[in-house]
């Protein structure tokens, strides 16, 4: 408890002391190596801080010749707070890690670094470096390349293999990564994927830091009398353009890693293998043959055929393989259908597959007649790296036996082969259309839109003379038949007939059916002068009757085709 | 004597329809030997003496365009078949070959599938006298809204009225446009390359135009391997014979005379 007391004490006169208050200033720039001298293999590694700012930005890293600055981790911010004489004081840094990869031994100087701090352009002091050459890794490593060739052509495959170990008697070691800056940066390089070799321990081993890599564990070997344990790493490559091609400074890290709880122990050796440069030559067009496909390397080629006696229009499967070293993968396998030895036959398509280390083109192919009696060889025109030369790798002709069925005599389509198109359609030697003697004549076709213009003129004005034909008057005349006809139809009595006609009457005269009750036609006729008489008289007659019937004890209905008649004479007569 | 002139009156059309008969099978033998350009020759000779309207004129046109296409003489192809479109509009063939030649003269397509070019082709579906049929068609349909307008009055009689001249006039537009294309130039430029026009019918005398191959022109004049056209400004100038294809129309029968 009296610790207790004291510690606080302490902590409230320190926060209370004039000299730890700082002061918010400038922003402080600074860059430092973590270590001035490195072993080559290793990562020189630098610290750049700047304090007092969080706007802050690294600029692009200079080059320096033999060391290859491996990238910039960060910004990375820190804040501090305190408490000193009663007052808060902050203060914020930001920081980066830079890598460079040491390509050689020597002195070299890293030029000051280049920053943005709240907007302005500041610079950081330039840092000497010292790299030296691990001595004991190179007693104890071993780094080579094996039989890395110095000169390929274009197109051309290209192994590269790298051998790598330690001593045999360092069984501690437990660490190894393999450093390579050129691994998957080799421009105008195509990688070929190889199938590992059987019966070989494969292991993962580090690569670049960050990723893993399977090697071939070749175990104990002697070289140059040292007793090594032994590695390699294999790769095939495809140049796809001419030029040199190199391989920057390859290192191996290796050593023994103990990894505690609370601390790692570490004991690392480096042992480099200087860059490698290679030439890519481009093919020579002296002899390069038409039908050149593509093919670099020394191939040989076989075919087979899944049937050799089969029927006309069977079809049959040739299976060409090419196999050896070169770029398998990649040439132009033959196209049959354009190949003259192959005119005999119909080329229906092929399938074509690579695996590794040999490529399959099968062909499904028809014999086109019976007169066929060998699959002729197929040929392919490549280069051979190893003369320098253009040559031709042909398969074995195959005998065959094309058997015609029965029934398929002169089957054979005339025209097979010929190139299906469009063409004129053939001439006609028969008239297709029809007379035209009867068609209107150009008098007729002028004529009768305007007679038709006329005439409707004048049949217009006499029919407005009479009033409007579609006024409500001129349509309940006109639609008076229909209605006494419809009226009829419901009527079951001589009354119910009676009041029909009285309504076609009132109707035909624009007026009440009501005014028809009791009128005497004749007199009515007579008044209007403009009804014929045989009307009048057929009217009143069968008004008159309509009258008897309805007083008449049975009331029974009349004909009602009569009605219709006498109703028709009285619209015709003028009514 | 007498008899004798009424027999050969009589017989002339006979003799001279058996004649045409035995040319056109002569030039279908020569076309199917392959002897195309005599076989051109012939349904040539026959076009001039072909009846329009009969589907006859049409058919000769259609055959001397394949014998002008077998010979590889594509423009003139197309020149005939566009002049034998007139007298068969709808002839699926016809159309076929047509397009065909035109693409293998290098030219556009006659039908190019856009609005205008099926507008036109709805026009000129119709021979001359399937466009007076129509017409005349159009003609009693309006004759009966009209009756019944004038007689019944109202609106409907008087929509169904505008509805009757509204078809007449398009019933008409295939023969207006019959019309206007009789006026049409009957001169090809069938010279792949086309052909320069120039001020005099003579070599070195200046060129005032370029008349494209497959366009079409009128003629106004005619010389000695020369021929008078009007250029677009409507000046005359001369071009080679040799270069163009006159394929002339016989009259059409209006009936009016």
């Amino acid at each position: 408890m009296k610790n207790l007391y004291i510690a606080l004490i302490a902590i409230i006169a320190l926060a209370s002391s004039p000299e730890a208050q700082a002061q918010k200033g400038e922003p402080v720039v600074s860059a430092q190596l973590q270590t001035g001298l490195v072993k080559l293999g290793s990562q020189a590694v630098a610290q750049v801080t700047v304090e007092g700012t969080t706007q802050a930005l690294l600029r692009e890293v200079a080059p320096v010749d033999g060391l290859d600055f491996v990238g910039a981790t960060g910004p990375k911010r820190s804040v501090f707070e305190s408490i000193m004489r009663g007052r808060r004081v902050r203060s914020e840094s930001l920081s980066w890690t830079l890598h460079w990869r040491p390509e050689r031994e020597g002195s070299f100087e890293i030029p000051p670094l280049t920053l943005e701090v709240d907007g302005q352009e500041v610079q950081t002091q330039g840092m000497s470096l010292r790299v030296v050459e691990d001595f004991q890794g190179q007693n104890l490593g071993y780094l080579e390349w094996i039989d890395a060739p110095t000169k390929v052509y274009e197109g051309e495959p290209f192994e590269v293999t790298l051998r790598f170990g330690w001593d045999w008697a360092m069984t501690r070691f437990n660490h190894a990564n393999l450093i390579l800056p050129w691994w998957g940066r080799l421009p105008g390089t195509l990688e070929v994927e190889t199938k590992p070799s059987a019966g070989q321990r494969q292991l993962d081993v580090s690569l670049n830091d960050s990723g893993v890599v399977r090697v071939r564990e070749l175990g104990r070997k002697t070289i140059e009398e040292r007793d090594l344990r032994l590695f390699e790493l294999k790769r095939t490559y495809v140049s796809t353009r001419t030029g040199s091609l190199s391989f920057p400074a390859s290192h191996f890290e290796f050593g023994r890693v103990d990894r505690g709880f609370f601390e790692s122990r570490r004991e690392i050796y480096y042992v480099a293998w200087p860059a490698l440069e290679m030439e890519i030559v481009a093919l020579p067009e002296e002899g390069r043959p038409f039908d050149f496909s593509g093919g670099v390397g020394r191939f040989s080629a076989r075919s087979s055929v899944d049937r050799r006696s089969l029927d006309l229009g069977e079809s049959l499967k040739l299976s060409v393989e090419w196999t050896g070293t070169g770029n398998l993968e990649f040439f132009e396998a033959p196209d049959l259908g354009r190949e003259d030895a192959f005119a005999g036959f119909r080329t229906y398509g092929a399938t074509d597959r690579f695996s590794g280390d040999r490529r399959v083109v099968v062909y499904d192919l028809a014999p086109k007649n019976a007169d066929v009696s060998e699959l002729p060889p197929v040929r392919l025109n490549i280069f051979d790296p190893a003369t320098g030369e253009y040559t031709e790798v042909e398969t074995n002709p195959i005998p065959i036996r094309v058997r015609v069925p029965e029934g398929l005599v002169g089957l054979e389509l005339e025209g097979a082969g010929e190139v299906i198109g469009l063409d004129l359609r053939d001439i006609k030697t028969t008239s297709e259309g029809s007379d035209g003697a009867g068609a209107p004549r150009d008098l007729m076709l002028l004529g009768l839109p305007l007679a038709t213009i006329a005439g409707w003129v004048a049949l217009r004005r006499s029919v407005r003379r009479r009033g409007d034909p579609a006024s409500a008057k001129a349509r309940r005349r006109r639609g008076a038949r229909r209605s006494l006809k419809r009226r009829l139809g419901q009527a079951g009595d001589a009354r119910a007939q009676a009041e029909a006609l009285r309504a076609f009457l009132g109707d035909r005269t624009d007026e009440a059916s009501t005014a028809w009750e009791g009128r005497d036609v004749t007199l009515f006729a007579k008044a209007r002068g403009e009804v014929s008489e045989e009307a009048v008289s057929a009217l009143a007659a069968l008004l008159e009757e309509l009258d008897e019937a309805i007083w008449s004890r049975e009331g029974a209905a009349l004909d009602r085709a009569r009605i219709m008649e006498a109703a028709d004479k009285a619209a015709g007569g003028g009514l | 004597m007498i008899l004798a002139a009424i027999l050969t009156l009589a017989l002339t059309p006979c003799v001279s329809a058996q004649a045409a008969a035995l040319s056109d099978e002569g030039a279908v033998e020569a076309y199917r030997a392959g002897e195309y350009e005599l076989a051109l020759e012939r349904w040539g000779e026959l076009l001039g003496a072909a009846e329009p309207n009969t589907g006859e004129r049409g058919r000769l046109l259609y055959n001397a365009g394949n014998a002008a296409g077998r010979s590889g003489s594509w423009h003139r192809a197309v020149a005939y078949y566009t002049e034998a479109l007139r007298e068969m509009p709808r002839d699926n063939d016809l159309w076929t070959n047509l397009e065909f030649a035109r693409r293998e003269a290098g030219m556009d397509p006659a039908d190019r599938g856009d609005l205008g070019s099926t507008i036109r082709r709805l026009l000129t579906a119709w021979t001359e006298p399937e466009a007076r049929w129509l017409a005349l068609g159009g003609s009693l349909l309006l004759v009966v809204t009209l009756l019944v307008e004038a007689l019944r009055g109202g609106r409907s009689a008087r929509s169904g009225a505008w509805f009757g001249a509204l078809c007449a006039v398009i019933s008409a537009l295939p023969l207006l446009w019959h019309t206007q294309a009789d006026d049409e130039a009957e001169l090809y430029v069938v010279s792949e390359k086309g052909v320069a026009i120039r001020s005099e019918p003579k070599r070195g005398s200046k060129v005032i135009e370029r008349a494209e191959a497959g366009s079409r022109r009128r003629e106004v004049d005619r010389l000695s391997g020369w021929v008078g056209i009007e250029t677009t400004d409507g000046v005359k100038g001369w071009a080679p014979e040799d270069a163009l294809l006159t394929l002339p129309r016989p009259p059409l029968e209006s009936g009016d005379e």
